[in-house]
This record gives C-alpha cells, structure tokens and sequence, in this order.
C-alpha cells in the first residue's frame, strides 16, 4: 500500500484528485439532503414531542377530575333545575307566576289577600351583568299577627329565594284582631332567556 | 571519514519509525470510520426512537384529545351554572328571614302594657365594597439604602380593589303604646331585650329608642307612645 505520488502517471494522478473532489461532493450532498433535513426534522420532532407530553400531562390532570367534574356539573345542573321549576317565574310571564305563588301560599296559611300587584323588573343596583333582576310584587291584605305569620313562614319556607322587601302592618282602631298588611315580596326573575341546559352526557355522543 | 554513495531509488526507501506509514493509515481510517458509524448509529436510532416516541404521543393525543376537549367544555358550563347558582345562593343570604323577626317580636313584647300601633321593615339595596387585600405589596416603597436623595423603588401598580357586592339593608321600625305608671319601664325593657336577644342579636346591627312621649294630656289615661329603630347589618348578595 506504498503509494508514491511522483511516482503516478498523470492520468492516475488526475484520476486520484477527482475521486478526491468526487468524495467531498458526495459528502456535501449527504449533509445537505439527508443530514441537515434530518436533523431539522428532529429538531421540529422534539418540539412536538414536548408540547403533546405537556398537552398529554394537561389532559391527563383534567380527566383524572372526569367523575367529580361530571358529578358536579350533574349536581348543579339539578340544583339549577329545581329553582327554575320552582323557585323563578319564567321568562316573560312573571306576575301571572307571582300571582300564583301568592295565592297559592295565603290559601296554605288560611289568609285572604286584598290585592297583588306587579311593579315589573326593577334594574337596581348591582344587578349590571347578573342573570337575573329582582321582579317586585307589592301584596295588601287583612290579617290577624298569627296569620301574617303563618303566611311568612309558608312563603319563605316554600320559595328560599323570594324576599321581602318591605312590609307595613298597622293596627286598626275599628278591628283589633285584623290588621291591614301591605309587604313588597321580590323574586330573581331571568335578565334573559335562559340558556338551554346541555345534558351531562350529549358530549359523550358525539363521534 | 566513511564516504559511501546512496544507490537506492526513492521507492526502495523504508521508513524508519516504530510503526509503519501503512498501519498509521489504516488504523486512522478504521477509527475514523468506527466513530462516524458510531456517532451516526446512534444519531440514526435517537432520531428513529424520537419518531417513535412522537407517532406514540400523536396517537395517544388523537385519542385524548376529544375527550379532553369535552371536559373542557363540561367545565366551563360547570363554571357557567355555578355562577348562577351561586347569584340565587346570594339571594338566599341577602334575605331578612321576616317570620323568624316577627315571631321573635311577639315573643319578647309582653302583652300588657306594651301594644303595637303600626311595624314597618324598610329594605334599601345598596353596593358594599369588600375590604381590600392587606398582605398586597405597597405601591410605592422607597430604598432606604440611598440616603435622604433616595430614588423612589420601581413603583407597582396599586392592587385593583375588589369589586363592589349588592346587599340588602333592612330598617324595622315599631311603634306603639305602652299603658300605665310604668310604660317608659317596660318600653326601656323591650328595647334593651331587642339588643340582647340571642335569636336578633346576629339580625340587628343597632336598635334605639328613638321617641317615647305622653300620648294624651289627660291625666286619667295614662298612654305614652314610642317608637323603636332597629337596622340591620348589609346583607350581602354572596
């Protein structure tokens, strides 16, 4: 394996500088386009790599929550349910609703109500941006202290939310038994349509 | 002194060292070659093993993704609906249970001498704004370090204050007679009884006497009249 450069012919010197450039352009063409590409290719698998094992460890963290989530939203969702069915008038048709409730617990408490009337939906302050607005219904009756108790008692056992907001009662000189009563019962009534509730499991349907 | 002429051409010349030009050559070649296989293998099987790394996530984000993007979904309604419930929980908090405060007035009032002529409870609904954050950092603190022309620290923003929360503040006023010598006695007594009473104790936030006077300037009929103010506390919609 002597090879002694003076002693090659011309030809086999010429020969032996082409191989030469021959092996540097080969090399050059495989870093081009197979190392670089490759290594950028990596470069760009790597960063992938790293958000979806981020985006896998998120996901991981809220569907460990799954059942609990799933149980809540439920939860609320009934809690929710059962104060629109009962406890709110809906939308659009408050005194009609209140009316109802009124007479419904006087009848219950054994009292006769005067009159019911409805002030509307008051925008007080606070109530920017809230979903629902105070409905006020101003009520007058005649009643003795026991029956405007058992009257209270009916409406805020029956309905949490309804408030009282003013009352008035005031002894008679002609009837002491039976005082005339005038009280302002508020109601959270929907600033809006209500959004249709989505069931828990309409996403689970889905393809 | 030795003279002798060199016959040899150049190509019968030997090298003179301890290991041959020839092994030099082939042992840095195949070292050469050893590394770049080796640095190459290993380049080739860390990026194939990245591929398979990341066709493994992708698969495993194709199947996680939907159902993350639902829970997602089911916990921003979540958040939806427990704001609303909780805006109807404040409505339960804010509300002045008027049957426990009227079966606690008649309670407490005795029957002789003290009568009721007229009870009103008046709701005003106002805004309350919480009690600001005291662990914030100062807006502004000065560096001592730097002598009396001491530059004012990096000044950071003052701590946005809590937003204001609606509440319910109910005023109760009771007036009425009270009969006999010692009306002004029993009325003293029902007031003080309406501040210590342990069922409105936490409903009331004062009461007073705001008037008692002679109801008539007959001397037989001996009525005085009074009027009690009793407030509540803010009964904050949260």
């Amino acid at each position: 394996m002597n090879i002694n450069w003076s002693s090659l012919t011309k030809e086999q010197k010429q020969v032996a500088v082409l191989i030469g450039i021959g092996v540097v352009v080969l090399l050059a063409l495989l870093y081009q386009f197979a190392l670089q590409p490759m290594a950028d290719s990596a470069e760009q698998h790597k960063r992938e790599l790293v958000d979806l094992r981020v985006n896998i460890e998120k996901a991981a963290k809220v569907l460990e929550q799954e059942g609990r989530t799933r149980a809540d939203t439920a939860a609320l969702k009934d809690r929710l349910e059962t104060a629109t069915k009962s406890f709110i008038p809906a939308f659009g048709n408050l005194l009609s609703w209140a009316t109802e409730q009124i007479y419904q617990t006087a009848h219950e408490a054994g009292v006769d109500i005067d009159s019911v009337s409805g002030g509307g939906q008051v925008m007080a302050a606070g109530t920017e941006g809230q979903t629902f607005l105070p409905f006020s219904t101003q009520v007058t009756m005649q009643c003795s202290y026991a029956d405007l108790l058992r009257f209270l008692h009916a409406l805020e056992t029956k309905n949490p939310l309804a408030t009282v907001t003013a009352l008035s009662v005031e002894g008679r000189e002609q009837n002491w038994e039976h005082h005339q009563v005038g009280l302002s019962v508020e109601w959270p009534s929907w600033a809006k349509p209500p959004a249709a509730p989505k069931s828990v499991g309409d996403e689970k349907k889905k393809p | 002194m030795k003279v002798h002429v060199n016959l040899l051409h150049p190509d019968e010349q030997r090298y003179q060292g301890l290991v041959s030009l020839r092994f030099i050559f082939l042992a840095s070649t195949i070292t050469l070659a050893v590394v770049i296989i080796l640095v190459g293998g290993f380049a080739l099987y860390s990026f194939f093993s990245k591929r398979q790394d990341l066709l493994w996530a992708r698969d495993q984000w194709k199947k996680t993704e939907p159902l993350y993007k639902q829970l997602l979904t089911l916990q921003q309604e979540q958040k939806r609906l427990k704001a609303v419930v909780n805006e109807l929980d404040g409505w339960n908090h804010a509300r002045l249970p008027t049957y426990t405060l009227l079966a606690e007035l008649q309670r407490l009032v005795a029957p002789h001498p003290i009568q009721f002529s007229h009870v009103t409870v008046m709701g005003e609904r106002g805004m309350v704004q919480p009690p600001a954050v005291t662990n914030a950092p100062k807006a502004e603190v000065k560096d001592e370090s730097a002598g009396d022309g001491g530059v004012p620290a990096k000044s950071t923003p003052p701590p946005k204050p809590p937003p204001a929360i609606p509440a319910w503040r109910f005023r109760i006023t009771i007036a009425g007679h009270v009969f006999g010598e010692e009306g002004h006695t029993a009325v003293v007594m029902f007031n003080e009884q309406l501040q210590r009473d342990s069922q409105l104790a936490a409903t009331f936030d004062s009461v007073r006497l705001q008037g008692l006077s002679r109801a008539s300037r007959e001397v037989q009929r001996n009525e005085q009249v009074f009027t009690i103010e009793a407030l509540t506390p803010f009964r904050k919609f949260e």
